[in-house]
């Protein structure tokens, strides 16, 4: 096996993967068309990729009643029948822009506020100065 | 998945709203039975260990500050519970036996893929078990781990090399 066969089963892993660059996947690709032993070796990683992939769906199938389990232990309810009561005004408030939102709308109320009051004392001092 | 950030569902839960909590269950057990998995390296520990995370994330979720760490925070929780379950079990077989140090006899059957994971090393195992748990996502377990995107590919890389060639020499050996 030489330096190029090492590197490139170096990174046969990052090739399935999917990690590497394009120049870095065609370069891979053209050493696996002229190599046999890193085809080989190639092929015994996606063999193995499918086996784990076989051994985590087995695993995942049983998901949903472990979780269930968790769910009965912490006297949860059947979280898909009911959604939670979680919408307080602190929990709304938490909302990063649910915050942004309610300051947006002070700076709007304050300056109406000041627009307004500010209208009301021109037209007060107008009146005093010039009469009606 | 729900449609409540973690961040609300962790407010909700900290106020005692299980249902809250439960949902958090719902969007995090996967991972945390991954990351569990990968630790122990075998099933029955790792589903027992991912349920009394869950519990004790239960009873500690008011320590958590920020909602929008609690992956994180309950992966860390579940990692020590599986540590703190592996050095009891050493410190017991180091009491009941001296022949604790005698590796297992290869399987007859061949090699086997449950088997080659569990010999992996830790630090190799949970990256590996959340990449195939977490839809192939390195950058997902970047974020949950707490470790850099190309530290995942490393891992994951590495991984992959062990665990070939634990399967290869079940292969070589039983020809």
């Amino acid at each position: 096996m030489d330096s190029d066969c090492e590197k490139t089963r170096d990174r046969i892993a990052d090739f399935l993967t999917g990690t590497l660059s394009d120049a870095e996947a065609e370069a891979m690709e053209q050493h696996l068309g002229v190599c046999a032993g890193c085809r080989m070796y190639e092929r015994a990683l996606r063999q193995e990729d499918r086996l784990l992939d076989e051994l985590v769906a087995t695993f995942s199938a049983e998901m949903t009643r472990r979780e269930d389990e968790v769910i009965n232990v912490i006297g949860g309810v059947d979280v898909r029948a009911a959604a939670p009561t979680v919408w307080s005004a602190g929990a709304w408030l938490k909302n990063l822009l649910a915050r942004h939102a309610a300051a947006a709308a002070v700076i709007v109320v304050v300056g109406l506020y000041f627009v307004i009051t500010f209208s009301w004392v021109s037209e007060i001092t107008a009146v005093i100065r010039y009469g009606l | 998945m729900n449609e409540f950030s973690d961040e609300i569902l962790v407010a909700a839960a900290q106020r005692g709203d299980k249902k809250a909590y439960s949902l958090l269950v719902k969007g995090h057990y996967r991972y945390v039975f991954a990351a569990c998995m990968g630790v122990v390296g075998n099933v029955h520990d790792a589903e027992d260990m991912a349920q009394d995370a869950m519990l004790k994330g239960l009873v500690k979720i008011k320590e958590l500050r920020s909602g929008e760490q609690f992956g994180e925070w309950i992966i860390r929780i579940a990692k020590n519970l599986c540590v703190d379950l592996i050095r009891r079990r050493k410190t017991a077989r180091a009491l009941l036996t001296r022949e604790a140090s005698v590796p297992p006899a290869p399987s007859a059957a061949g090699p086997d893929l449950e088997e080659a994971i569990g010999r992996l090393p830790q630090e190799y195992r949970v990256p590996l078990m959340m990449y195939y748990f977490d839809n192939k996502s390195a950058k997902t377990i970047a974020e949950k781990l707490k470790i850099s995107h190309s530290g995942v590919c490393q891992r994951i890389r590495a991984a992959r090399r062990q665990l070939h060639r634990f399967l290869s020499e079940g292969v070589h050996d039983g020809q």
